[in-house]
């Protein structure tokens, strides 16, 4: 592993505040909100459509039992549909709302609903599936899905317990963490909603020492009917780290100490979708905002937003002051497992957490060269794999290997072995292509 | 969905390692103050030397890239490795036949064991090999003779007889270092060692600048532009050989040899850290790195012995990447099981 003060560029800051942005008076709202699922659009160009309307429904993908609905971010009509590049460098198929009429929920009282006693497990996973919410804990996949599984293997197997990732994955970032701070309260309620719904024994809140403050035990007790809610503060010192495999190892070490029990899975979710569930299933309240961490050398204002999904990049730095400095890279999601986006009307989508602006001054030489053979890619995997080897194979069109081609599963997409690639070789992406296509010939 | 992808640059947008190209500028700045030296040291043969290598270096590979279609010149290798091979030239090598010497092997180097990271024979060492068949009477000769070998301190010998330059500063220095340091551990360094440390005055500039070497290698290092492990173990195994045996085969006394005087005559300090963890040349496991340089330890003791040597360390290099592909393919093998030891233990078929 590698020290995590090597993956900061810029230093963690720590927010305590955030501005909600401007309502966009021209929306982009894609209809691939979540990481690969394509929706299918309920409305037409011309159509006038409410703030929070349901816009999709359907996923493209028929097998999805319950998508993440998209709804419109706000009130208007829609003006055209259109292939626009998304966040993730994917092209998705996008509507155009330009703003008018009335709005259903900005400045509006929020609505109470007790989630205890009023709706049964499957009505309640049907509103997260209808609130649009994905959890964004590692593959922006519809939440209500994954509850749905669980709840399903649940009556033949035992039921596996809740982990909530308090702190963020990369060293740059701090939106989870800021998350967890500022709603507190909402956070664990979302996640006692979560316990609930998958009748989970335990649920873990892992947080970075020194982050997050605990809560008093009476704070969320009554909230917890049959998990044990339990808060782990760890000292997260090495990139990787928090992603599902880690988190996994983390619970089980914790459980096998403490209660004695160890799980082969574990549903991990993060405070963002924690706080998405409390909205949706305390206030109905749609999963149309997101809190935008942006940052970078270039920009002006360095600020957490909270912006309504279909917001472009172009307003949002307009919102922080714009640029003092020319930037050279739009980074979507992070420095090291991010995607650089050149459109500045690129709009903000559910899976989208931060945006780093850099100068050139700051950007790495990424001129591909040949294979060193170094080394260094496979000394600094953790599951063992060879990138060197995977990549040189794959590149010459030479069979991989029955070996090298098992480890591919084993990736946890960290992306440790480019990082310390001399030559610069997309090995990394090498690895996930051939792992998307396993998984394919798998499914 | 329809899969465009529209961007230019991949992630990652952080780096833990600098590029190849940046690799090749670093190790070529580091160098250069020993080329001033040069200068400075009145060596201008070195320097045309040097100057007419570096040209038939980028010659050799800009030809190379138009028969293999390729674009190679921007990572500066050919740079380097100009500068090295001009480094490890005596001074009196006539400077035409370097040129064609030099763009000749290197050239053959690169189309019959691969260009950059593809070769297996580190091509600097090839090259430096092939001008010592072809001019052996060019480069100085052993200046260890049987008969200093047997009055026990052969480097003390050559030293007090004056076959190397002292420096005017070095009695000072060696003074101080007795006094403040080398008395608290029971050792008394004569004088010599710190001009040999500074400038060993060879005819092969490689050779000479020990202390800027070192400082060099230090910095390559701690911006993990140059693996450590194989120098240091290369370097740990010839001074452990040295100093016990180097001596026993002719007065019988065991741990007796000149460490010191070994690594600084010899040029073992610049092809400890420039030419054994050449890239493309070394395993690249550990253990693999361990072995290779333990390897090259031994050869290197056998080969240049107690030091003076002018070609020892490059056959060392060449006999070292010969071996290094069988290491490579047992690095490969234990990989291999060990991988299917952990599918088999977690059932995954």
């Amino acid at each position: 592993m590698v020290s995590i003060r090597e993956f900061s560029r810029f230093g963690k800051q720590q927010y305590q505040t955030y501005k909600i942005a401007y309502l966009p008076s021209m929306a982009v709202l894609s209809m691939c909100q979540s990481g690969s699922c394509s929706m299918k659009s309920l409305v037409e160009k011309g159509e006038q459509i409410e703030e929070g309307q349901i816009v999709a429904s359907e996923c493209e993908n028929p097998d999805n039992k319950y998508p993440a609905c998209i709804h419109s971010p706000i009130p208007g009509i829609i003006k055209d549909v259109l292939d626009i590049s998304m966040p993730n460098g994917k092209n998705a198929k996008s509507l155009l709302i330009e703003m008018s009429g009335n709005f259903t929920f900005s400045g509006q009282k929020k609505d109470v609903y007790d989630w205890k006693n009023a709706v049964s497990v499957s009505r309640k996973i049907k509103q997260i599936s209808e609130m649009g919410i994905i959890n964004t804990f590692e593959k922006n996949e519809s939440l209500a899905n994954q509850l749905d599984e669980i709840v399903e293997e649940s009556k033949s197997h035992s039921t596996k317990p809740l982990v909530v990732r308090l702190f963020d994955k990369e060293s740059d970032t701090s939106i989870e963490s800021f998350i967890a701070n500022q709603f507190k309260a909402q956070v664990i309620e979302g996640a006692a909603i979560i316990a609930e719904i998958i009748n989970a024994p335990f649920v873990l809140f892992f947080s970075q020492k020194g982050e997050f403050s605990i809560p008093e035990k009476a704070e969320y007790q009554d909230l917890f009917v049959k998990a044990k809610p339990q808060f782990i503060e760890k000292k997260i010192k090495n990139y990787p780290c928090g992603n599902y495999k880690q988190i996994l190892k983390m619970a089980n070490q914790f459980l096998k100490e403490k209660h004695a029990i160890e799980y082969e899975s574990v549903l991990g979710v993060s405070a963002e979708t924690c706080l998405d569930v409390y909205n949706g299933i305390v206030h109905s309240y749609p999963a149309i905002d997101r809190f935008i961490q942006v940052q970078g050398d270039a920009i002006a204002q360095n600020q957490i937003l909270k912006v309504r999904i279909g917001t472009t990049l172009r307003n949002i730095f307009n919102e922080c002051g714009g640029f003092h400095e020319q930037p050279s890279q739009i980074i979507i999601n992070g420095l090291v497992n991010g995607t650089a986006v050149s459109d500045l009307d690129t709009p903000v989508t559910r899976y989208v957490h931060t945006i780093f602006v850099t100068t050139s001054r700051y950007f790495p030489r990424q001129i591909q060269t040949q294979c060193i053979r170094c080394g260094k890619c496979n000394l600094i995997c953790e599951e063992k794999l060879r990138p060197d080897k995977i990549y040189e194979r794959y590149s010459a069109g030479d069979p991989l290997g029955s070996t090298y081609e098992k480890t591919i599963k084993y990736c946890t997409e960290c992306q440790l072995c480019n990082t310390v690639c001399p030559a610069r070789i997309p090995l990394y992406q090498t690895i996930k292509l051939l792992k998307d296509r396993q998984n394919e010939k798998n499914f | 969905m329809k899969k465009t992808f529209r961007n230019l640059r991949l992630s990652p947008y952080l780096y833990l390692t600098p590029s190849l190209t940046h690799i090749s500028l670093a190790i070529f700045v580091l160098l250069l103050p020993q080329v001033v030296m040069l200068f400075v040291t009145k060596s201008y043969s070195n320097l045309l030397i040097i100057l007419i290598s570096i040209t038939a270096s980028y010659l050799a590979e800009l030809l190379s890239n138009k028969i293999r279609h390729k674009n190679t010149l921007l990572d500066f290798t050919a740079l380097v490795q100009g500068l090295m091979i001009g480094m490890f030239i005596p001074s009196s090598y006539p400077l035409v036949t370097v040129f064609i010497f030099t763009f000749i092997s290197l050239l053959i180097s690169k189309h019959i064991f691969g260009g950059t990271g593809a070769t297996w024979i580190n091509p600097v060492a090839f090259t430096v090999v092939f001008f010592y068949l072809l001019g052996m009477s060019f480069f100085p000769e052993t200046m260890i003779t049987k008969s200093l070998l047997e009055g026990g301190q052969p480097g003390l010998d050559l030293i007090n007889s004056g076959s190397f330059d002292l420096m005017s500063f070095d009695s000072k220095i060696t003074f101080a270092l007795n006094t403040h340091f080398f008395s608290h551990l029971g050792i008394e360094v004569p004088n010599g060692y710190i001009s040999l440390f500074w400038d060993s005055g060879s005819p092969i500039p490689a050779f000479r600048f020990n202390f800027l070497t070192l400082i060099a290698s230090i910095i390559l290092i701690s911006f993990d532009m140059i693996n450590w492990i194989a120098p240091a173990v290369y370097l740990f195994v010839y001074s452990v050989l040295v100093l016990l045996f180097s001596q026993m085969p002719f007065t019988g006394k065991f741990a007796q040899g000149d460490v010191l005087f070994s690594i600084l005559t010899s040029g073992t300090l610049f092809t400890a850290f420039f030419m054994v963890d050449s890239y493309g040349t070394t395993p690249q496991s550990w253990g693999g790195k361990i072995i290779y340089g333990a390897i090259a330890g031994l050869f290197c003791f056998l080969i240049c012995g107690c030091g003076t040597s002018s070609i020892g360390n490059m056959f060392t290099v060449l006999i070292c990447n010969i071996i290094s592909p069988i290491i490579q393919y047992f690095e490969d093998r234990i990989y291999i099981y060990k991988v299917n030891k952990t599918m088999r233990k977690n059932n995954y078929a």
